[in-house]
């Protein structure tokens, strides 16, 4: 019966927010929604050059890099290439400064990959960062 | 018939690079929704991507329009876009002329159009060949990044690239239920590279279709350079056939797994699809790819059995019971089918008793001529139930008691 009475409670809290009323019991509510935080964590902040890149050895856009801020240093568990189909490409390097990740437009296998269009995924925090890049020849 | 199967097999397992270059996503929802096993089902103008042999048995012209969102959900907000319009116009005894033109965009970075014209045509009664040139265009927008404007490459080769390719493809129309189809993608693996080389992958694929009443199967193996992808799918027709379900799922040899689901609404003139294709592996987390398509038909159906759905409406009452009988039917057509249909003439005394059927016929339209009303196709039926495959399925030269 507890529960029930927590439950109805509850209920009329939600209802009185909807309804545009400020919580007034309800403290604990309110409480748990977390402070304005400074950063939120892991995130992506760049992407250079932009989307495409042209692996060729020139020296010029020969690798594509993605910028992330990691103010905790959490552990990326996943920095990969696929291609459309979802089939798995390659790994992601360690980019020139930290917190980055590259892709030299080779497969895991130390071949070219074909030009077009290849998606990245990277994870960590349990926050996925999936996007698209380009592979010109 | 040797000879050409070694040679395929022996291309297909010709190590080349990996990975293909520009993106095949099929063209209707219709062959998505069955997970791209089309090359033998091919009946319908979806063939246009997979099998340009399946295009003759069209009896009358289809426009496809489709459009479709690739990997629908990429956090970066990415969209992925295709289009494809496709025209094919049977001309009689001369085959079918096709057209089509697709794009696939990201948005201002990066395009691939494909313009193709093909040809195919019937060269007996269960053998189609079909050939579809391409020419292929790709291109980068590079505004959005002054890293890109003052790339060597850029500038010298500019940001366009083209190139011819050939499609080649054959269906076989073994019986009623069972249908074989091979085609050669990208036959010559055209170099699309800006600076460098970069092949389209040819791609060779070989299917059968099993087509029992309502349903449709198709099973496909697909190679592009080392890889191999397995596709199997499947449909069913309700409401009269005009309501289908489908499903497919494709396993590829780097692991990587898909699973299709659509489903058609369908009148004599429009057709609508939608299908969805989900990756399960790598890039799930993505809400997949969707595609809507629609297909009109011009003209009036003509009554060919292999080419669209059953002429005449199922003689359901007489079916559960006819399991054997119907066995007989279909043996005693296949083969009166490979005889490539030898017409019994009519003797003259019996002319106004009897009727032979010519090609367009079906139940219907023979009672709507001969009684003036199309309801009466069930006294036709009636006389004749020894002789007229379930369904009502009728065969050129076939002679029919008009009761």
């Amino acid at each position: 019966m507890a529960s029930l009475k927590t439950s109805l409670t509850r209920l009329l809290l939600v209802l009185a927010i909807l309804a545009g009323d400020e919580p007034v019991a309800g403290g604990d509510l309110t409480a748990k929604l977390p402070a304005l935080r400074p950063a939120e964590g892991f995130t992506q902040t760049g992407i250079i050059p932009a989307k495409i890149f042209t692996p060729n050895g020139d020296g010029v856009n020969d690798v594509i890099t993605l910028y992330f801020d990691n103010p905790e240093d959490s552990v990326v568990v996943e920095a990969r290439v696929y291609d459309l189909s979802g089939a798995f490409v390659a790994d992601l390097q360690a980019g020139s400064v930290a917190d980055s990740f590259a892709w030299d437009g080779r497969d895991a296998g130390g071949r070219a990959a074909a030009g077009g269009v290849y998606i990245y995924r990277i994870e960590a925090e349990n926050k996925r960062f999936t996007g698209t890049v380009v592979v010109v020849r | 018939m040797k000879r050409p199967l070694i040679v395929l097999l022996a291309l297909a397992l010709a190590p080349v690079r990996a990975f293909a270059n520009f993106i095949d996503n099929g063209a209707g929802a219709r062959a998505m929704g069955m997970g791209h096993a089309y090359t033998a089902v091919s009946d319908d103008i979806n063939a246009v991507h997979y099998n340009p042999a399946g295009l003759a048995g069209l009896t009358r012209p289809e426009l496809l329009v489709s459009h479709s969102k690739l990997l629908v959900g990429l956090q970066d907000d990415s969209n992925i876009a295709a289009n494809y319009v496709a025209y094919a116009h049977p001309v009689e005894g001369k085959g079918v002329f096709t057209a089509a033109y697709n794009d696939t965009t990201l948005e201002e970075f990066y395009r691939e159009r494909t313009i193709r014209l093909g040809y195919a045509r019937e060269m007996s009664k269960t053998l189609r060949l079909g050939a579809t040139l391409k020419i292929l265009n790709k291109s980068f927008g590079i505004g959005g990044d002054p890293n890109l404007a003052v790339d060597p490459l850029f500038k010298k080769q500019g940001t366009d690239a083209q190139a011819m390719s050939l499609d080649l493809g054959a269906r076989w129309q073994r019986s009623k239920r069972w249908s074989f189809g091979a085609s050669v993608l990208d036959a010559n693996s055209p170099d699309t590279g800006l600076g460098q080389a970069d092949k389209v992958e040819r791609t060779l694929r070989a299917g059968v279709g099993y087509h029992p009443r309502l349903y449709h199967f198709g099973f496909d193996l697909a190679r592009t350079g080392s890889d191999l992808d397995v596709q199997v799918g499947g449909e069913r027709w309700f409401a009269r056939k005009t309501f289908a379900l489908r499903g497919g799922f494709g396993l590829g040899s780097r692991s990587d797994r898909d699973l299709n689901v659509g489903a058609t609404y369908r009148n004599d003139t429009f057709e609508v699809n939608y299908a969805m294709n989900l990756p399960l592996t790598g890039i799930s987390g993505t809400s997949g790819t969707h595609r809507f398509s629609f297909i009109v038909r011009f003209g009036a159906r003509a009554g060919e059995w292999d080419t669209e759905w059953d002429p005449a409406p199922a003689a359901a009452a007489g079916e559960p019971k006819m399991d054997p009988l119907l066995q007989r039917l279909e043996r005693e057509e296949r083969e009166r089918y490979q005889r490539k249909a030898q017409p019994s003439k009519p003797a003259k005394q019996e002319r106004a008793k009897v009727y032979t059927v010519q090609k367009g016929d079906n139940l219907k339209s023979i009672a709507q001529k001969l009684y003036g009303d199309p309801s009466k196709w069930v006294e036709i039926y009636h006389a004749n139930q020894d002789r007229i495959g379930v369904g009502g399925v009728l065969t050129i030269g076939q002679v029919l008691i008009i009761p």
